[in-house]
């Protein structure tokens, strides 16, 4: 990188760094902000009113997509999953509203950036009765580090990976060492570092089927495709402080309801307690004084992604940043998030560290105009039937695939695209077989949501890091792997102005390269039918579920 | 054959249902015709910052989820939904006389075993036939086209047979066979020139019906895949655009009531010029159009061919 | 061997051959995939590395019996149809038996509940209508053809967009999704049988009719018999036979007519899951449940043949 683009971004830095580059993030989330009217920025951190303190008796939950699996590790799936998730499974530690990191699983623990000692909570127990003990979870997080499936593993274990995990029952600790460091090790664990139980790890493929859980609830009986119920554990103890057995629902319901429509009206009947909405369908309800609602948005951009698998024309990055041209993120964004979110043409959104608002610059400028004469130069010509071609003259077909749980964005991508000369074929399915497409065939760019739940910018180093376990796309930008690994090794206490630069200059590498082009932050509207509850845009916090 | 002819113009200006069914036809022709040139721009305008726009002035049935107009859209619609509908009752009618005609001129065994085997296909719901039919072929308005043809394919085949029973028991057959014609030529020769006022009746009458199971098809997400860009207005047909209407009926809920009276009134134009046409031909037929999938006599029809 | 004994006997036969049919057809239908239908399960379920895609690759050849010679995997399909055992679905990787047994409820409410409207609205409607136009009110008879047929004639889909126009966003009156109230199953019930239920009033109609002219009839009416013993011993009975008849093919189409609407009422029943499993290729499940619709099919069908020698066993000898 040339030296005055540096010291540019170094400038930059140090006059945000009040607001964005600040590494502990319990600055972003307003603490106390108790109540749902108020200001915009009060209104969407996804923390309720405060109840009446007793927990409802039962609780039913809509869920927009289905269960996948149960198997946390390797689960694809993204609202059904993760909220059972959380009902289900502890993690070694979690992560408070305040961004504070808290016990769960280990009571206390020492960090460094590439090694963690975590001192395991005495009588930890498994939904089916069996002791979880530290050589038990040692194992457990082994299998998170070593599976070639799992999905969240750098969120853990960093770039480089998983050096060990040892589990000493004597000491009763579990030791985790990474192969580089990794800051946001805590994090991760809280995010997605899912315990799972010894019976689940003794037949992986039962697992999808069955729970292993470790978490607060169990799963008592399920229809697949329709509810799961679930009862809270007489013999579980990890509470967080502050919270008892007490507080929390005896029987949690999550039904799957795919359509926000069919949500929303059974929230508002109250047949359902809670429900995410995040299309049109919210407005009716938030005039509806009666419920409680509870807005979070999602942590991230939800961005166009661009394949870099071999084969995919797209693994040129002239041809990426011509497309990108074409495309008009504020369009864009209202088709995705049928205009409830906010258009975003940066990675990290204003509720992730290390936000810079600038960075919107980085990305190709949407300009239809001079798309057309940048594709022209980069040897996409128009050939006789009018459609541009690869630039040794063949024909070019570019493949789009989509899902239909995020609105229209499919469809305008391939309308971009096809109004910028380019023979277009698009797929839309459903959510499940998206991913199928994704994984299986042949395509060239498409919607992903890349939607987090936590304020970090290492979240998308999961997403687009090469090699990484949700990296669908084979995305690979060695500069943007290199800057990770940088950042990730930056303690955000000693050097968070250092740290903060750069992910931004990560964020500007795969925006300049086009790996992936930002749509839209999307808003969860939350809405509780007599309860209030927190949120984390895509999941709701087991332990916050309140009559209202 | 002048007086039959005019006899026959009579008899269907006699039908008011026919007449009504006649109009309407035209008027569906005529949509279909011009509708993508003339509503094109409009139906594919996108403005995604107008999206699920209620019914307005300038909106009669309000916008979509791209913020494209809904009643222009159903217009539009109509040119693919009655193209693939044509395309499966010729696939069907084609199909089914042929195997119908096939199995009749074969006789013996081989005959009872193939009557077995319409009979089984005819029982068994159109839409699960399709749907299976859909799961051989890669999903698009293409296969759906086939696969409702091949669902009302048996009702060709078994009309064919039905009525090659009755005229291979009538005296000519008889005298032809004593004659030494081979049943095949006798098929052919009699049956087939036989059948064909019954052929136009059933293509029509069949006509309607094979709309609705298209339609069923393309909301079920089974049948037209949309299209991008300037293709797009060739992609939109009813069943598509009713999909998208139930999903956000909250929202616009004239969005969905436009292509379900498309297609309600698309299929009762069919029964009902199908309706005046078997009055010409054959009063009798009445009552056949309006449950042909459901025809009672069936059921005794399998039992004497078996 | 009795007359009976024969009967059931040529229906049991027939309930095998057609099930035989069907299970060719499904098994050929899954043959008739290009490439080899075990590949899509690669990436629909969550293993995602060569190995466990190897492993789920190989669990689908052998549940769809690809690694045997085409004979073997037919007779092998065979079992699996008697025995209802179609191994794993693609995605879920749960048995096809229990995602059947999750989903066949609420399937099995919606053509109950259609079925019951067909019945209680058409065949009333029908004696009433008959009684009311023998030989007078031609307007009537007019408007009740020219009606019946067009309702006849609507697909269930768009009665249901009609009917939750009005009877859910306009009156509120009905839930669109079940609720939990008594009212849950009415509308798609309705929404079902409807279109049914007038075309089986119309054959009803022509047989009172006829029963209605019939000499003894006329005799009884001469005499001035109650019209309820009028009605309820002769006409009914002799209107009952051709009713069920027709009632039993039009289950077939009301039981398509579930598969459509079934998204639209959002029931998790075998149609939406069938559908879904189409979409993506989960092949056991769309053989096993094509094939199950087709077996109630036969099976309604042959109860309602074995219900009408019963009822007049002068139909026995037509078989």
């Amino acid at each position: 990188m040339p030296r005055p683009t540096r010291l540019v971004a170094l400038l930059l830095c140090f006059s945000l760094l009040a607001v964005s580059c600040g590494g502990d993030d319990s600055a972003k989330t307003p603490s106390g902000s108790n109540g749902t009217s108020g200001t915009t920025s009060k209104e969407i951190t996804g923390v309720g009113p405060k109840g009446s303190g007793a927990a409802p008796a039962a609780v039913t939950i809509a869920i927009r997509l289905d269960i996948d699996s149960f198997d946390p590790t390797t689960s694809l799936g993204d609202f059904g999953s993760q909220q059972a998730f959380l009902f289900l499974y502890d993690t070694m530690v979690r992560r408070d509203l305040d961004g504070k990191i808290v016990p769960n699983a280990a009571t206390s623990w020492e960090v460094t950036p590439s090694k963690g000692v975590f001192h395991i909570r005495d009588g930890l127990t498994c939904a089916d009765g069996t002791p979880l003990d530290a050589i038990a979870v040692a194992k457990s997080y082994h299998r998170f580090g070593t599976d070639p499936g799992s999905l969240g593993r750098t969120r853990v274990f960093g770039p480089e990976g998983m050096k060990s995990v040892v589990g000493d029952n004597v000491a009763k600790t579990v030791t985790i060492e990474t192969n580089s460091p990794n800051n946001d090790m805590l994090t991760g664990l809280a995010n997605t570092g899912y315990i799972v139980c010894p019976s689940g790890m003794d037949d992986t493929d039962k697992l999808k089927e069955t729970p292993a859980g470790s978490g607060p609830y169990k799963l008592v009986s399920e229809t697949r495709g329709d509810e799961y119920r679930l009862e809270l554990r007489s013999d579980y103890a990890s509470f967080p402080e502050g919270t008892t057995a007490a507080d929390l629902p005896k029987k949690v319901t999550l039904k799957v309801i795919t359509n926000d429509a069919t949500a929303a009206d059974l929230v508002s009947k109250g047949t359902i307690d809670i429900a995410g909405i995040q299309s049109t369908d919210a407005r009716k309800l938030q005039a509806d004084t009666s419920l409680v609602a509870v807005p979070a948005q999602g942590y991230g951009s939800n961005a166009v992604l661009f394949m870099q698998k071999a084969g995919a024309a797209t693994a040129d990055v002239k041809l990426r940043q011509g497309l990108s041209m074409l495309m008009d993120s504020e369009q864009g964004g209202a088709a995705e998030t049928q205009g409830m979110g906010t258009s975003r043409r940066t990675l990290f959104t204003p509720n992730v560290d290390c936000y810079d608002p600038k960075a919107a610059a980085n990305a190709p400028k949407y300009d239809p105009a001079a798309a057309a004469t940048f594709l022209d130069a980069a040897g996409y010509k128009k050939g006789a039937d009018g459609k541009r071609t690869k630039p040794d003259g063949s024909k070019l077909r570019l493949n789009v695939v989509g899902n239909n749980t995020q609105g229209q964005i499919p469809q305008f991508i391939a309308d971009s695209l096809e109004k910028g000369g380019f023979d277009v074929n698009l797929f839309v399915g459903t959510y499940s077989e998206s991913i199928v497409k994704l994984l299986q065939d042949q395509y060239d760019l498409g919607s992903f949501p890349f939607t987090d739940s936590t304020p970090l910018p290492s979240l998308w180093f999961n997403q687009i890091g090469t090699g990484t376990g949700a990296n669908f796309g084979q995305i690979s930008n060695k500069e943007f792997d290199e800057l990770s690994k940088q950042a990730l090794s930056t303690d955000p206490t000693t050097d968070p102005s250092g740290r903060c630069t750069t992910w931004q200059k990560a964020e500007k590498s795969v925006l300049s390269n086009a790996n992936v082009l930002p749509m839209d932050q999307p808003t969860n509207y939350w809405f509780g039918h007599g309860v209030t509850f927190n949120s984390r845009f895509f999941k709701i916090d087991p332990f916050s579920i309140r009559s209202k | 054959m002048t007086r039959r002819k005019r006899s026959r113009i009579r008899a269907f200006a006699g039908t008011p249902t026919g007449i009504a069914g006649l109009v309407l036809l035209g008027v569906l022709v005529v949509v279909a015709a011009i509708g993508p040139s003339v509503w094109g721009d409009k139906a594919t305008a996108t403005d995604y910052l107008h999206l699920y726009s209620p019914t307005t002035g300038s909106h009669f049935l309000g916008t979509d989820g791209s913020g494209r107009d809904l009643f222009a859209r159903t217009l539009v619609g109509t040119r693919l939904s009655l193209l693939l509908a044509t395309g499966s009752v010729a696939i069907a009618s084609v199909l089914g006389v042929l195997l119908g005609a096939g199995v009749a001129s074969v006789g013996g065994r081989v005959q009872r075993i193939g009557a077995t085997v319409i009979d089984t296909w005819l029982g068994f719901p159109s839409i699960l036939l399709s749907v299976l039919v859909i799961t051989v072929l890669e999903r698009g308005a293409g296969a759906a086209m086939i696969a409702v043809g091949l669902s009302f394919a048996p009702f060709f085949a078994r009309l064919t047979l039905t009525s090659a029973a009755a005229v291979a028991s009538q005296d000519f057959v008889s005298a032809g066979r004593l004659l030494g014609l081979s049943r095949r030529r006798l098929t052919t020769r009699y049956v087939l020139s036989n059948i064909i006022d019954q052929l136009v009746v059933a293509i029509f009458s069949t006509f309607g019906q094979c709309l609705i199971a298209i339609s069923a098809l393309s909301f079920l997400g089974l049948g037209v895949q949309p299209l991008v860009g300037a293709q797009e207005r060739f992609s939109i047909d009813w069943g598509v655009l009713l999909d998208q209407g139930v999903k956000n009926f909250s929202a616009a809920p004239a969005g969905a009531l436009g292509p379900a009276f498309a297609i309600a009134i698309a299929g009762l134009a069919f029964g009902w010029f199908g309706d005046g046409l078997a009055r010409i031909f054959n009063p009798r037929l009445t009552l056949r159009r309006l449950t042909p999938r459901v025809e009672p006599t069936r059921q005794t029809q399998t039992e004497s061919a078996t | 061997m009795t007359n009976w004994g024969r009967f059931i006997l040529r229906r049991l036969i027939r309930v095998v051959v057609v099930s035989l049919v069907l299970l060719t057809a499904t098994f050929a239908a899954v043959r008739l995939v290009p490439g080899d239908p075990a590949q899509k399960i690669i990436g629909m379920t969550t293993d995602r590395t060569p190995a466990e895609q190897a492993k789920a690759l190989a669990r689908a050849h052998r549940d769809l019996h690809l690694d045997r010679p085409l004979v073997v995997q037919y007779f092998e399909n065979l079992r699996d149809g008697m025995t209802f055992d179609f191994g794993r679905s693609f995605q879920t990787n749960q048995e096809v038996r229990s995602v059947i047994g999750d989903r066949i409820g609420s399937t099995l409410r919606l053509a109950a509940g259609g079925t019951i409207v067909m019945l209680v609205v058409g065949v009333p409607l029908g004696v009433i209508i008959g009684a009311l136009t023998n030989g007078r009110r031609r307007w009537l008879e007019t408007v009740f053809s020219g009606l019946s047929g067009f309702i006849g004639s609507i697909p269930p889909y768009v009665v249901a967009v009609v009917g939750i126009y009005f009877f859910v966003n306009m009156w509120s009156i009905f839930p669109r999704i079940p609720d939990g109230s008594l009212l849950d199953d009415v509308l798609p019930s309705l929404v079902l049988g409807v279109g049914p239920a007038f075309l089986l009033a119309r054959v009803v109609r022509i047989d009172t009719l006829d029963v209605l002219n019939q000499d003894y009839v006329r005799t009884a009416r001469s005499k001035w018999l109650s019209v309820r013993r009028l009605y309820g011993r002769d006409v009914l009975p002799n209107v009952l036979t051709p009713a069920l008849t027709i009632a039993g093919v039009l289950f077939a189409s009301l039981l398509g007519g579930a598969v459509v609407v079934e998204g639209i009422f959002g029931r998790n029943g075998l149609g939406s899951t069938l559908i879904n499993a189409v979409q993506i290729g989960d092949y056991p499940l769309v053989s096993a449940i094509s094939l199950l619709f087709g077996f109630a099919v036969v099976v309604v069908n042959t109860v309602v043949d074995l219900t009408l020698a019963a009822i007049d066993p002068r139909t026995m000898v037509a078989t």
